[in-house]
């Protein structure tokens, strides 16, 4: 390939995006640049070395986004954490309160028959038998005065 | 911040010393810019853009074989630079402020081709332009860094 061929068609802008590979190429070999167009070196050379350098900053500056991103996710997934724990930590406090009550009421027993009875409805029954063959100071205050006036 | 310059720095030069040197140099041009700092709407843009620049500069210092070249001026302990470092350094800052003077189409097809990489039918797709557009941009802008590049080397032949 005669390499001023291709820079020909380089400045009229015909050359392919390999051709042009090539011609940096051949004009960062320093030692075997044909004298004709090593005055052309210097603006291949900074065009090449503008190309890696925005190439670099490119790969950094998305490397610096993935870590903005992973940062940021973290930050989400705490957030979710504590908002879970918090919610589960209110269940549970929901949840003690709740059975915690409950359990007191079974605290209300009574013995009947040598059996302790816990069932609240039961208990209440027998208190209210229990209750009924109790005369108050009033029905035996009735009962004296009925036979003083019989 | 400086852990992502010192990335892009050490990333163009290969070399986490010369990374240091760069990210060192950075600071202290900003140190100087501190009272125009207003001016610059992004100053992250900025430090990656110096870093970029300082970077490549670098490269292009190592690239020049400096032989057994003295470093050090006998009379006063003063570093210099050698000639050809500083060829180097002016004739790529010249071809630097020769692309942003080129017309805004031409510079961003240049820009697009062969700095980015992008082929003609997606610069196409960006810029909303034709083939042969975006062809004739290409060829005027690379003819003219061409025209001034010559210039500049029968210039220095001139001067020597």
């Amino acid at each position: 390939m005669n390499i001023k061929d291709v820079i020909d068609r380089y400045f009229v802008g015909d050359t392919s995006i390999e051709e042009e590979r090539l011609l940096r190429d051949y004009f960062s070999d320093t030692d075997n640049i044909d004298e004709e167009i090593k005055y052309l070196q210097p603006m291949f050379n900074y065009l090449s070395d503008e190309a890696k350098a925005l190439q670099v900053l490119s790969e950094v500056l998305a490397e610096e986004r993935e870590d903005v991103k992973r940062v940021n996710d973290k930050s989400k997934v705490r957030k979710l954490v504590i908002i879970v724990s918090s919610f589960a930590a209110s269940l549970l406090i929901g949840a003690f309160l709740l059975f915690g009550n409950m359990n007191n009421k079974s605290k209300n027993y009574v013995w009947i028959d040598g059996e302790r009875i816990t069932n609240p409805e039961v208990v209440s029954e027998y208190a209210e038998a229990s209750f009924s063959d109790v005369v108050s100071d009033n029905d035996i205050l009735e009962q004296q005065l009925g036979s003083f006036f019989e | 911040m400086r852990p992502m310059l010192l990335s892009i720095s050490n990333r163009i030069t290969r070399n986490m010393e010369d990374a240091e040197d760069v990210v060192q140099e950075v600071c202290l041009r900003l140190w100087h810019m501190r009272d125009s700092m207003e001016q610059y709407k992004n100053v992250k843009a900025l430090c990656v853009t110096m870093t970029k620049n300082l970077s490549i500069d670098k490269v292009r210092c190592q690239r020049i074989e400096l032989g057994d070249e003295e470093l050090v001026n006998v009379e006063n302990d003063d570093k210099i630079m050698p000639d050809k470092v500083l060829e180097e350094k002016d004739i790529q800052s010249f071809i630097r402020d020769a692309i942003n003077k080129l017309p805004p189409l031409q510079r961003q097809v240049l820009h697009l081709k062969d700095i980015e990489g992008y082929e003609t039918d997606e610069i196409v797709d960006i810029m909303g332009i034709n083939s042969e557009s975006v062809r004739n941009n290409l060829s005027r802008a690379r003819k003219r860094l061409r025209e001034l590049i010559e210039t500049y080397h029968v210039n220095e032949r001139i001067l020597l």
